[in-house]
């Protein structure tokens, strides 16, 4: 998951400064239009109004960019700010195996069969005991196997975030590529301003409003995997619950003395 | 020829053998305390379930209160698990040639 991170991280700060860079030769061209506009003479070719409707469009379609980038810069803040905590689920994914699986496991192997010798003892309290010693062991293997389906379960959250934090990084680097290599041509002359950037602008906010559309989809798709997965376990946590190993989902008492 | 089960060596071998068995108990016992133990370390961060803003499906929630079941469960077994060692040892103390024969209360000993 760290990978994806440092792409995420990469690919982030590239935009910004792509986009602080974009922004200066977008405001250059206004700018040169705006004194162009009152030079007399300036431009023959366009008159004023045509001039002012041009500077609006391009303020615009730069105002509906901004609008697009904020939000892919959100959601990239954000999946950077919760990675840490994310990768922590997966520290803990593992860590319930050698904490808690491993040994659970360890100590029903422990325990049953019993020692050899135990075949020295005969009479009904053996039998009392090896009852005791089979409902015992059978309760360690179903707390074991709650806490792998725990441990499990913690995996899927991880993995999906990494597949959403995955996508998040390419989308977030395609973003950075199109901002670089944006066609904003003919920035040294007003005509050149007029004509190109409303299409180059346009063209970005394209770009990155599917790329919006992408990182809702993206969202939508965990937020479902998510509550598949805890469904799926709370299901799971019920029927190993209600299993005759853990009654009611308490360890099963086989002795009442020194209480 | 049938194995004496009432004989002296017989009766010593299985009052060890039980008492080998109360020491495995215990012994598990303190192993499950230390998961108890361990589960403790295992919280999150109710932020770790998602990387985007997604809805809450109570995730959190749910891990939290199989850590503390699964915990509890642990702690439980703990308890349970020194208290069938302490049953075995009664058993190995009673075990002897003049009483193996007699009928002891099962349920006095390992409850019902």
């Amino acid at each position: 998951m760290t990978e994806p991170l440092r792409a995420l991280e990469v690919g982030l700060a590239e935009v910004r400064a792509e986009w602080d860079r974009l922004l200066a030769r977008v405001e250059a061209g206004i700018r040169l239009v705006e004194r162009g506009r009152g030079w007399a003479g300036g431009i023959v070719e366009w008159v004023t109004g045509d001039v002012e409707d041009g500077l609006a469009v391009i303020r615009h379609r730069l105002g509906v960019l901004r609008l697009r980038l904020e939000r892919v810069l959100d959601a990239a803040e954000l999946a950077t700010a919760r990675a840490v905590p994310v990768l922590a689920v997966l520290d803990a994914s593992l860590a319930w195996l050698p904490a808690v699986v491993t040994p659970v496991t360890g100590v029903a192997a422990a325990l049953d069969p019993p020692g050899r010798n135990l075949a020295y003892w005969a009479g009904p309290a053996k039998e009392a005991y090896l009852d005791v010693l089979h409902e015992q062991t059978g309760a360690l293997r179903q707390a074991a196997g709650q806490a792998r389906v725990t441990s499990e379960w913690l995996a899927d959250v991880a993995m999906a975030n990494m597949a959403y934090l995955t996508g998040l990084a390419d989308r977030v680097a395609a973003v950075a590529a199109a901002l670089t290599t944006a066609c904003l041509e003919g920035g040294a002359t007003m005509a050149g301003v007029l004509t190109q950037f409303p299409s180059s602008l346009q063209d970005l906010a394209d770009l990155v409003g599917t790329v919006v559309g992408e990182l809702v989809s993206g969202a939508a798709h965990l937020a479902e995997r998510l509550a598949a997965d805890v469904a799926s376990v709370r299901r799971l946590a019920g029927e190993l619950a209600d299993h005759s190993d853990l009654p009611g989902g308490r360890w099963p008492r086989s002795v009442t003395m020194n209480r | 020829m049938e194995f004496d089960y009432g004989a002296p060596a017989a009766i010593r071998a299985a009052r060890d053998a039980i008492r080998a068995e109360a020491a495995r108990w215990d012994d598990a016992g303190e192993r499950m305390r230390a998961v108890r133990t361990a589960t403790e370390g295992l919280g999150l961060s109710p932020f770790g379930f998602a990387v985007a803003d997604v809805a809450d499906t109570g995730q959190w929630r749910v891990y939290e209160e199989m850590r503390a079941h699964l915990g509890a469960l642990c702690g439980d077994a703990a308890a349970e698990f020194h208290g069938i060692a302490a049953v075995l040892r009664v058993c190995a103390d009673r075990y002897t040639a003049a009483d193996r024969d007699a009928v002891t209360d099962l349920t006095a000993v390992w409850g019902d």
